[in-house]
């Protein structure tokens, strides 16, 4: 595995690193407009990323010239500490509810958690590739998946830990597992979070008694209904159709169990921006007042935007959170819609590109490895800018590149170093 | 859960199947990506211009600042009410420069503790009020610092130049220069002005940034009103009301001073007053306008209108003589006494004597029901048209008095009517029968103003020429011109040889007609020993008439109307009418 390989020079995917260095200072240069005026101004806040960005250039160069083979056979090992120094972390005090960071907020472990994951589990997948008792595969890949998700959902950091789910679904995809266990995951989880969202609408106390009468009923309602849709199909159709069935049954069953468990886990801080999310206006000062306000900027933005640090609820101080979480809302009221999509085109662009070094890899590991970091940046960029429209609940996940922060900066550009190491070493 | 894995893994070819699914999952994000884009264009394209407004809405903060008010004058402009400019200081704090200095500085001009300034520097950034509404002379002192980021914005305040005087016509404005009372409130379309909106932008926290954003609306000055009120005679008119008040320990009283020719009110005076500068520390029994405001029983001074319906009816010539039985009679069960008693009187006489019986007698010739139309006729029942805040007469329907009405209406009992509606009877004897609209504002006229900085007052003069003028209106004609001049005469009467002696002007011809009602209490019945006093009339001189009322309520010791009201009635014509009239300060406004 280890041997050397000639690399061919013009196989370095160089545009996909301008993509990548052109999205960064143009988020430097919307985390200067954002913290450019205002009662909060602080004008040293683009020069503090300004460094960070140049400390990630250097793990990038680092991710991109080691021989990514390298991570294949380290994986287990680093996904184990990084597992440790994760339980250690929440051993910590809480600082404002949360344990998020390393040394007062300056590492944010979770960020590079997940691209252990990936490697770890890229090396677990290329591994079983062959394996023929796919549910073995997808068990074991699921205990990957699963402790580091919930140590991060235990920070608590629900966006992060959220954003696990997806990459693994990706990772799990490309890398053969049976659509029948994707399905698995894919079903409950939406039954999950839709009921979750549900619970939390109507306020219901799942500990009280009345509650769990209701749920009680509700479910109840849902076995006759599959044994009558069961039944029905055992007349009519083919064995296989009423495994699916039973199969269907279980997923949604699953999902409510999840989602009862959701609503007893959940902060009510969570539950406020879930119910915030369905409905703003329930609470336009408290939990609804970020979506508002994000929505107001960027509407306020227009066709061709504001021009640059010209955004009135940007610089009001109107916008929360705007140099990190609300990032893009800086950039569309100011930039505009044209500003806006000409932002996403980029990312698209990125995003193909890392799609591209996936298709194109050697090997499953390299493959496997692009495929979850292209996932882990769609999934970032698509929980962000959803959350600044409102399609998304809030959840704090940064946008990667242009939110304020280093950590984030730091992993997204490892992320891209391997990338472009994957892309490499080609023959 | 083997069977359905076996049937799957039939179809797979590894390769193949990671390049099918690589492509799937590029159209996956794709279609994220699309999903993005089209929220995008929804908040963005469609739906911009209406983020746009609630941004704009929760950026633009407004500090409404008072509105420049137009000023009163006097018939003679003489000023009653000024509208100031008073100037409202402000900190700019990203400009000052040494903040324990300034507000060291500031402190003993604005008496405000230097701590207190120090705290308000540190609310915003840009823009704090230190004090508002500032006199011109502090806000001069502090003009003259020159200190940098410090500066004022105009606002209008009021200023009341003769505190008492006319203050139940002029009335008072609140802290935010809206009027309240009187002339103030009933012309504060015209006297406001234009409120100033600050526009201004402030942030989240509701600190304003910038001042002096666009939007920022110059003031505009109301306009400036003059009264028919003059100045001198008002003055004298509360002078004596105040004396005779005094005198007789009275708990209220009212003069007013009218022009029964034209309607327009010279005089207007309540006791007890105010001082209209300090309007907050008086209450309604002060504030409240009594002589428009107040019923009451006006007693004998009605008999004029009873004497006058009667003779204008022709039921009787002034020399036909009526018994007046020697001061005690009984009218079907109930009886009638006189204060004096009296035989035989002629018509003139009853009114001059003020006899009950013989005003009862004549009034049952007239009648209840032409009795009732002729109060009516007066316009007892309604308001008497005037411009100010005043109350309807009450007067019982004709169905709803009883069989002794008669015997208490003729002589000014069983109803109740201001003292505005006392003087118009006599306006309408006066004025040929001619009940002239009384009404207090001559005319509307805009300023021709400049405001500009630190210039406080406004010197300038209400120009006439561009006037909103009212002009004298005719509001009823209750008798007839002959009957009018007869009553006058027997007015004139009451005073050279009836109850009216006291209010006797040497050199003027005075006419008028006493009253001294018992007051009725509020259950039903009269209070004992609690009388009102009064006095209405005219004095007449060379060529102008004026007509007078005077009302003392509730005075101690002598209670008759000849003893409590006609001697401020007689001082009150004589000042009046030698100012009026010798010193030729005749209208200059006219």
């Amino acid at each position: 595995m280890l041997n050397s390989k000639r690399i061919k020079v013009k196989d370095f995917d160089g545009f996909l690193l301008a993509v990548a260095i052109v999205i960064s200072l143009f988020g430097l240069l919307t985390i200067f407009s954002a913290a450019h005026s205002g009662p909060m101004s602080n004008n040293k806040l683009w020069i503090a990323q300004a460094i960070r960005l140049g400390i990630a250039l250097v793990a990038m160069f680092v991710a991109l010239i080691i021989e990514y083979r390298i991570l294949y056979g380290f994986s287990y090992i680093i996904y184990v500490i990084w597992a440790v120094l994760l339980a250690i972390l929440l051993t910590f005090p809480e600082q404002s509810g949360v344990r998020r960071w390393f040394m007062k907020g300056a590492i944010q472990p979770s960020e590079l958690a997940k691209i252990i994951l990936i490697i770890t589990l890229a090396r677990f997948l290329s591994d079983k590739k062959h394996v023929a008792d796919q549910f073995r595969i997808f068990a074991g890949a699921m205990v990957i998946v699963m402790v580091y998700t919930i140590l991060i959902f235990m920070q608590p950091a629900l966006g992060y830990a959220l954003t696990l789910i997806p990459i693994a679904l990706s990772m799990f995809y490309i890398g053969g597992i049976s659509s029948t266990y994707l399905l698995l995951l894919i079903i409950p989880g939406f039954v999950a979070s839709s009921a979750t969202i549900i619970i939390c609408h109507k306020g219901w106390d799942i500990t009280a008694t009345s509650s769990l009468i209701k749920i009680a009923l509700v479910s109840f309602g849902y076995g006759v209904l599959s044994l009558f849709a069961y039944y029905m199909i055992s007349k009519t159709r083919t064995r296989n159709g009423k495994k699916w069935v039973k199969f269907v049954s279980i997923c949604i069953f699953a999902g409510f169990l999840m989602a009862l468990a959701g609503t007893g886990i959940l902060k009510d801080y969570q539950k406020a921006r879930l119910l915030a999310f369905v409905n703003p206006d329930f609470d336009p000062k408290g939990a609804g007042y970020q979506i508002i306000q994000s929505k107001i900027a960027i509407g306020a933005g227009g066709i061709f935007g504001q021009g640059y640090l010209k955004g009135t609820q940007n610089r009001l101080d109107f916008l929360p959170a705007q140099h990190t979480d609300f990032v893009f809302s800086v950039v569309a009221e100011e930039w505009g819609f044209v500003g806006a999509v000409f932002l996403m085109f980029l990312f698209l662009t990125l995003i193909t590109r890392c799609l591209k070094a996936a298709y194109k890899a050697d090997d499953d590991f390299g493959a496997l490895l692009a495929t979850g970091i292209t996932a882990m940046i769609i999934t970032q960029v698509f929980m962000n800018i959803g959350m600044t429209v409102g399609m998304m609940p809030i959840t704090g996940v940064p946008l990667p590149l242009m939110s304020y922060g280093g950590s984030s900066l730091v992993a997204t550009f490892i992320s891209v170093g391997l990338i472009l190491n994957v892309r490499l070493k080609r023959q | 859960m083997k069977s359905y894995k076996q049937s799957i893994d039939k179809h797979r070819d590894p390769e193949k199947s990671q390049k099918i699914r690589t492509f799937v999952f590029l159209i996956i994000m794709q279609l994220c990506f699309i999903f993005l884009i089209y929220r995008l264009f929804m908040i963005q394209c469609i739906k911009g211009s209406q983020y746009r407004d609630e941004a704009s809405v929760q950026h633009y903060g407004k500090t409404s600042l008072a509105s420049m008010r137009g000023d009163i004058y006097d018939r003679n402009l003489q000023p009653l009410a000024i509208g100031l400019n008073s100037y409202s200081l402000y900190a700019d704090p990203s400009n000052l420069e040494n903040w324990e200095k300034i507000a060291e500085t500031l402190s003993p001009i604005i008496d405000i503790p230097s701590s207190e300034i120090l705290g308000k520097f540190k609310t915003s950034k840009y823009f704090v009020w230190l004090k508002r509404q500032l006199p011109y002379e502090e806000a001069r002192r502090i003009a003259s610092l020159e200190l940098a980021g410090i500066g004022f914005r105009e606002e209008g305040s009021r200023l009341y130049p003769k505190d008492e005087l006319a203050a139940h016509v002029i009335g008072f404005v609140n802290m935010d220069n809206v009027g309240l009372e009187g002339v103030e409130k009933v012309y504060e379309p015209y006297i406001q002005g234009r409120n100033q909106e600050l526009k201004s932008r402030i942030d989240r926290k509701g600190r304003i940034l910038r001042p002096f954003d666009p939007g920022y609306e110059k003031p505009i000055y109301g306009m400036d009103t003059v009264l028919t009120i003059d100045e001198v005679v008002q003055n004298i008119a509360e002078k004596e009301l105040k004396k005779a008040c005094e005198t007789w320990q009275a708990e209220s009283g009212c003069v007013i001073i009218m022009d029964p020719t034209t309607g327009e009110i010279i005089a207007l005076a309540n006791y007890p007053t105010y001082n209209l500068n300090k309007a907050f520390s008086f209450d309604d029994e002060q504030r409240r306008n009594r002589a428009i405001r107040d019923l009451y029983e006006p007693g004998s001074v009605f008999k004029v209108v009873t004497a006058s319906a009667a003779l204008n009816e022709e039921l009787f010539s002034v020399t036909e003589t009526i018994d007046c039985e020697k001061g005690v009679y009984n009218f079907d069960g109930r009886v009638i006494h006189d204060s004096h008693p009296y035989d035989i009187l002629t018509f003139s006489e009853v009114v001059q004597k003020s006899s009950n019986i013989g005003i009862t007698k004549i009034a049952s010739r007239l009648g209840d029901k032409r009795l009732y139309e002729y109060m009516k006729a007066f316009g007892l029942d309604d308001k008497t048209g005037l411009d100010l805040m005043e109350r309807k007469g009450f007067v019982r329907p004709l169905e709803q008095w009883t069989k002794h009405s008669m015997q208490a209406i003729p002589f000014g009992h069983e109803f109740a009517i201001t003292p505005l509606h006392m003087l118009c009877i006599i306006n309408a004897i006066t004025n040929d029968g001619i009940i002239m609209k009384p009404f207090i504002v001559k005319a509307i006229t805009k300023k021709e103003s400049n405001i500009d900085n630190l210039n406080v007052f406004s010197d300038s003069k209400p120009s006439l020429e561009s006037a909103v003028e009212f002009s004298p209106d005719i509001a009823r004609i209750p008798i007839s011109q002959k009957v009018s001049r007869t009553m006058k005469k027997i007015l004139i009467g009451v005073v050279e040889d009836g109850t009216g002696k006291k209010a006797k002007v040497k050199g003027y011809q005075v006419g008028g007609k006493t009253g001294t009602a018992q007051k009725a209490s509020k259950t039903g019945g009269y209070i004992p020993g609690k009388y009102v006093g009064s006095f209405a009339g005219f004095v007449s001189g060379k060529d102008r008439i004026i007509s007078i009322i005077v009302v003392v309520n509730e005075p101690r010791g002598k209670h008759t109307g000849g003893t409590v009201a006609c001697p401020a009635f007689s001082v009150i014509a004589e000042q009046t009418m030698q100012y009026l009239t010798a010193g030729q300060r005749s209208y200059a406004a006219r």
